[in-house]
């Protein structure tokens, strides 16, 4: 009896870690969310959102950097999406097991580990110099897409995944070819999922720091060109001016609360970003279920 | 009278380094029903899907032998799959329409054969609605979801697909397997109907059935084909002692 | 072959099979792309760091502590202190988000009832999209001061620093690999511990993880790679000093912050341009054989369960 009990105390013991683990994980989120927005919140109005920085940035907005970062998203999106969704549809539709897909798939996996200032440094070389696109929102934006391809690629096959195997079967055996099996009878139904991916791939592109950093962004560039010279210049975005206001600035105390101003923009248009795109995934797959 | 639509000669069929087909040589006549029996494994379905070679979608599969449509061998080099496919039509065990409006699914293979014409391609799918004894249960609500039709009018919905690109043969794998009684019975009478256009081959796991609606009756057992006849002799007088066993239930 | 009755196909079969081809091909070139990409990464920052490894040599950038390019007197090219922070952080980062990671993701699979779990996954993959530039202004900000308070020191920008910001960028990686490693385990594992009198715990511990472990270092192997090759974390809070490190409470700079900080002054085409390109192919490399051995690790364990 004794020691049945002590086998009960020993599992009770052994979840409570588990769940503790857990419960941390959970606090670290909702700290960094907490943090951000309770003390970004009151930086936050029309003119933090609308102007330009003023005064060697110790007032004004940051405007700038979120045309910037919407800027070079686009391009980011632009690139990466097409060629994501195309290679997806190689991979999951055409390809057998062989030797190029397994290269193809280890090349993938690769990249996703490959880090992003190294993507930085790639980017700096090839579209920078060899390209001689300088520094700007298009050579920024094209090493983003770069660093977002394996993501792109990755969702997409996923979603191409969830396309039931009937209805190319069903297509195929009406003598259509594989190519209208798949416009017809696979891609309508994975473009859900495959927004999905590329939203949270956008997400994650529009807050890194480390490949923009030697490709175009600018400490300070208040200009808002026109598209499309805009792609050929400088630019500013959210994350690297957080960078700089927490720790480049010459008052970086006094700018402080323009610093979490700008984390809590960065935090809020990568949550609703995240949100959008688990909602679509998730009544998606509700649609799916009933099918 | 009896002309000879489809044969096999010498067919095996292999999954990787697994063979599921050995030396089935089989005659299947023009406007008849031919049924596939066997128990469950027994490499029918595979067989059918030969047929109109719906294998070659799965990797790693490899057939030797003859399969001929009219005479001409179907994996012929010459061959182009999509003709073949548009000529032998197949409908599934599990129906599935596609996730669009009833119209749509008819008319799909239609569209991809690239008819652009919406009075005849309209005229097309109330014919194939007809012919599939689906028209009057529908004709009121085309523009709506496939899917909200029952099983039973799914599977028609199937078979009006099937006939809107006027196949001559048609492949059905089981196609009331998952039908209550009464879908079934319409299912049945709609196979009857339908032979005086087409070749028919289904595959079926029930014997009643293949009694009723078959012509012919190719009984498989474990890869091989062990008898083929006309359906009356296989259920009154089979050859082999295990298409007797087969067919009295003694196992399968 | 003689068509009848099928009025159906206009186009022309070689047409259509031509216009297949080029499609398929065309879809080929973009996966090819990835492929691409890849050597294209290795062969240009090998082109661009190469000249400055024939030009210093091996020996001095593998066994010299001394980074210090812009010297008036001698500049040094040794990258070992850099190398050894950037293993230092890394190795406290896994520290802390192994143990974690693992506990949550045994937790997430095989403890937590579905719906609990239909919030926590949101939450893993909301944390995944935290950039990294957030969580080191919170280094800054939070971490740093508590960190001097802690132990005292003048400034909380250190190595301990890094691994706890590291850590939390490197745990929703190991969370959700861990994750699909023990749920990957197939039930009657789990059947045949429990019909022998295990509790659950007990079946937890000592058949599903072990079962799992395969997984679960690949899912480790890549958190590691995530947290080598980390850049704005590490890059705000450790200081950043280049020297050689003695304790978890220095200052110190990894190969990603030394890159970030030092591009954009230097010369482009000179030795210490090119000796940045090297020290990008090293994480290049690094990071690269992470990736392979739990790849490797993972196909092995991928046979077993078959």
């Amino acid at each position: 009896m004794m020691k049945i009990n002590w086998k009960k105390m020993n599992e009770k013991l052994g979840f409570s870690v588990l769940r503790l683990a857990t419960l941390v994980v959970i606090f670290i989120l909702f700290f960094i969310i907490y943090d951000i927005v309770s003390k970004g919140i009151s930086s936050v109005n029309w003119e933090f959102v609308t102007d330009k920085p003023r005064k060697g940035m110790t007032e004004g907005g940051i405007w700038p950097a979120i045309v910037g970062t919407f800027w070079v998203s686009l391009v980011t999106v632009i690139f990466s999406v097409p060629i994501g969704m195309f290679a997806a549809i190689y991979l999951n539709e055409y390809a057998h097991q062989g030797r190029i897909v397994r290269l193809i798939r280890l090349a993938i996996r690769n990249l996703s580990g490959v880090p992003s200032i190294v993507y930085g440094l790639f980017g700096f070389s090839l579209f920078v110099l060899m390209l001689n696109f300088g520094l700007s929102v298009l050579s920024s934006g094209l090493t983003l897409g770069l660093l977002t391809l394996p993501w792109t690629i990755t969702a997409s096959e996923e979603a191409l995944k969830t396309v039931p195997m009937s209805y190319r079967e069903g297509a195929l055996a009406l003598g259509a070819t594989k190519w209208q099996t798949i416009r017809s009878n696979v891609l309508p139904y994975a473009v859900p999922g495959m927004l999905t991916g590329t939203i949270l791939g956008l997400a994650r592109a529009a807050g890194e720091t480390a490949p923009i950093l030697f490709t175009g962004v600018a400490f300070f560039w208040p200009i808002l060109p026109k598209f499309p010279d805009a792609l050929f210049k400088q630019f500013m975005a959210l994350p690297y001016h957080l960078f700089i206001m927490s720790t480049q600035h010459h008052e970086i105390v006094k700018v402080r609360p323009l610093a979490y101003g700008t984390a809590f923009i960065l935090i809020v248009l990568i949550l609703l970003m995240n949100t959008v795109a688990i909602w679509i995934r998730y009544r998606f797959r509700k649609k799916y279920k009933r099918i | 009278m009896s002309e000879i639509k489809l044969y096999t000669k010498k067919f095996d069929f292999y999954y990787g380094h697994l063979k599921a087909l050995t030396d089935i040589n089989l005659e299947i006549q023009k406007n008849k029903v031919t049924a596939l029996i066997g128990p469950s494994g027994c490499g029918k379905s595979t067989f059918l899907r030969s047929l109109n070679r719906m294998n070659d979608i799965i990797p790693g599969t490899i057939i030797e032998g003859t399969v001929a449509l009219d005479g001409k061998d179907i994996y012929d080099k010459n061959i182009d799959v999509v003709d073949l496919r548009r000529r032998v039509g197949m409908v599934f065990q599990k129906s599935n329409p596609f996730p669009k409006s009833i119209f749509e699914n008819v008319a799909y293979g239609l569209r991809i054969n690239g008819e652009r014409n919406r009075g005849k391609i309209a005229h097309r799918v109330e014919e194939s609605l007809k012919n599939a004894a689906l028209w009057e249960e529908v004709k009121d609500r085309l523009d709506t979801s496939a899917m909200d039709l029952s099983g039973g009018q799914q599977q028609r919905l199937c078979i009006a697909r099937a006939l809107a690109v006027q196949p001559e043969v048609i492949l059905m794998d089981e196609p009331a397997s998952a039908l209550d009684p009464i879908a079934t019975q319409k299912i049945e009478e709609l196979i009857f109907e339908l032979k005086n256009e087409y070749t028919i081959v289904i595959v079926t796991h029930n014997m009643q059935q293949a009694a009723r609606v078959s012509d012919f009756t190719a009984f498989f057992y474990l890869g091989e084909l062990i008898e083929f006849d006309e359906t009356d002799k296989i259920f009154t007088n089979p050859s082999q002692k295990k298409t007797e066993d087969y067919v009295t239930g003694r196992f399968g | 072959m003689e068509l009848k009755k099928n009025k159906l196909h206009q186009t022309p079969v070689w047409w259509r099979r031509l216009k297949e081809q080029v499609i398929e091909k065309f879809f080929l070139v973009h996966g090819m792309l990835a492929v691409l990409i890849l050597m294209g990464i290795f062969s240009l920052l090998f082109i661009e760091g190469f000249p400055a490894f024939k030009a210093l040599g091996l020996k001095s950038f593998f066994f010299s502590t001394k980074w210090n390019p812009t010297s008036f007197v001698q500049e040094s090219y040794g990258i070992l202190s850099i190398l050894i922070s950037t293993l230092m952080v890394t190795f406290g980062a896994l520290l802390i988000a192994v143990p974690i990671g693992i506990a949550t993701a045994a937790y997430i699979a095989d403890v937590a009832p579905p719906r609990v779990r239909e919030v926590i996954k949101p939450v893993i993959e909301v944390l995944a999209g935290i950039p990294s530039v957030v969580v080191g202004f919170l280094g800054i900000i939070v971490v740093g001061p508590l960190l001097s308070r802690l132990f005292g020191t003048s400034n909380g920008l250190n190595a301990i620093n890094g691994s706890i910001l590291l850590a939390v960028m490197a745990l929703p990686t190991i969370i959700s690999i861990s994750e699909d490693a023990i749920l990957s385990i197939p039930q009657e594992y789990k059947n045949a511990s429990l019909a022998l009198g295990a509790n659950k715990w007990q079946t937890l511990i000592r058949v599903t993880i072990p079962s799992a472990m395969s997984g679960i270092i690949a899912a480790v192997m890549l958190g590691m790679g995530r947290a080598i090759g980390e850049t704005m974390t590490v890059l705000m809070a450790t200081g950043n000093a280049p020297a050689m490190p003695h304790s978890f409470l220095d200052s110190i700079r990894t190969m990603t912050a030394t890159i970030a900080i030092e591009l954009g002054e230097t010369v482009q085409g000179g030795i210490h341009y090119r000796s940045l390109f090297v020290i990008g192919f090293i994480l290049f490399l690094m990071t690269f054989f992470v990736n392979l051995i739990s790849d490797l690790v993972l196909e092995k364990y991928q046979k077993v369960n078959r």
